[in-house]
């Protein structure tokens, strides 16, 4: 499955499946952890969701499911609040140095200038070309590709800075 | 937070119901949060992590230059490809130093093609006369220093074939 149609079929659940989240674990910062723990595991084994017939019934018991762990995991440690807690899925320490490495990069994005991030995302999420691009964001294709070579550009000397 | 019990005993329909009541909002940050991790989780695979780098720093040449894959051929456009792109994709220092060092072995090598392809078929390299001997010195001196010359300028316009080509194996392995 491409960036793009996850774009497309699964980020729209977001919304519904915080509000499954927040009616079970009944916190709003608790909440906003599973969405974003479902949505990268949804993408992390994204090859199998377009065999899934029905994403939105689909995502809402694996919200179901994760919800019911991180309860399981918070009542066998009462005095730790869920948020505080590590997350179900980095229990093994690899999964926790990609979690790290992915928050590095989810920072570096997130100082990124606007419009090099806007770029990117259009085209690695929304997989759209130069010219639509261009097109949306005012424009030449010349400037988008500058602008996309410059973001993964400053991207990796952030990353890789670290 | 509910209570195992009463979570396991809820049916799809009735969390279905939870999840399309839309009096309740979920932060207008949520998705754009979301974009992000996505596009983070997308990114950091593509982006080589430096503590998987099997190259140091120290090794500037790439790696398909002494492959044996390329004595017989053009290498594969993933091989020699990936190879260009891991040492482009190294520190900038270390991309420096490969750039560099590219350069030197460029202009090294045509300045003895040229050297060879210019210096007469039957080289005379004794004399008796020092002052001919000084002059066909000084001769080869001022050959020497114009392919260098010639040579510089040829790897400066490989640095920016170097860059143009950087931009398309960005766009190559997206």
């Amino acid at each position: 499955m491409t960036p793009a149609e996850f774009n497309t079929y699964w980020l729209p659940l977001g919304d519904a499946l915080y509000r499954v989240a927040l009616y079970l674990l009944e916190d709003k910062q608790d909440a906003e952890d599973a969405v974003q723990d479902l949505f990268l595991k949804l993408w992390e084994g994204s090859a199998q969701l377009e065999s899934i017939k029905n994403p939105k019934a689909y995502a809402v018991m694996m919200m179901r499911n994760l919800c019911l762990d991180r309860i399981r995991v918070a009542t066998r440690r009462p005095h730790e609040s869920l948020s505080e807690q590590i997350p179900l899925f980095a229990t093994q320490e690899d999964e926790f140095v990609n979690r790290d490495r992915l928050d590095r990069v989810m920072k570096a994005i997130e100082s990124l200038p606007d419009r090099q991030k806007r770029v990117l995302i259009l085209r690695t999420l929304d997989g759209l070309d130069y010219e639509d691009i261009a097109r949306k964001e005012g424009m030449s294709p010349l400037n988008a590709r500058v602008q996309l070579s410059s973001a993964r550009k400053r991207l990796k000397e952030l990353i890789q800075k670290e | 937070m509910k209570e195992l019990k009463e979570i396991e005993e809820m049916t799809l329909d009735d969390l279905l119901q939870v999840a399309d009541d839309e009096s309740v909002s979920a932060p207008d940050v949520l998705k754009k949060r979301l974009q992000n991790l996505i596009l983070a989780s997308t990114l950091s695979k593509q982006i080589p992590n430096p503590a998987d780098a099997s190259v140091s720093a120290s090794d500037t040449l790439p790696a398909a230059a002494s492959h044996p894959a390329s004595k017989h051929g053009p290498a594969s456009k993933h091989g020699l490809a990936s190879k260009i792109r891991s040492s482009l994709a190294q520190s900038p220092k270390s991309r420096m130093t490969f750039i560099f060092a590219a350069a030197a072995s460029l202009t090294l090598l045509l300045g003895i093609g040229l050297t060879r392809t210019l210096t007469p078929s039957d080289p005379v390299d004794t004399f008796d006369d020092p002052r001919v001997a000084y002059a066909a010195v000084e001769e080869v001196f001022s050959r020497l220093s114009g392919n260098v010359a010639k040579g510089m300028a040829i790897a400066g316009q490989a640095n920016q074939s170097i860059e143009k080509a950087d931009i398309l194996l960005n766009q190559f392995y997206r």
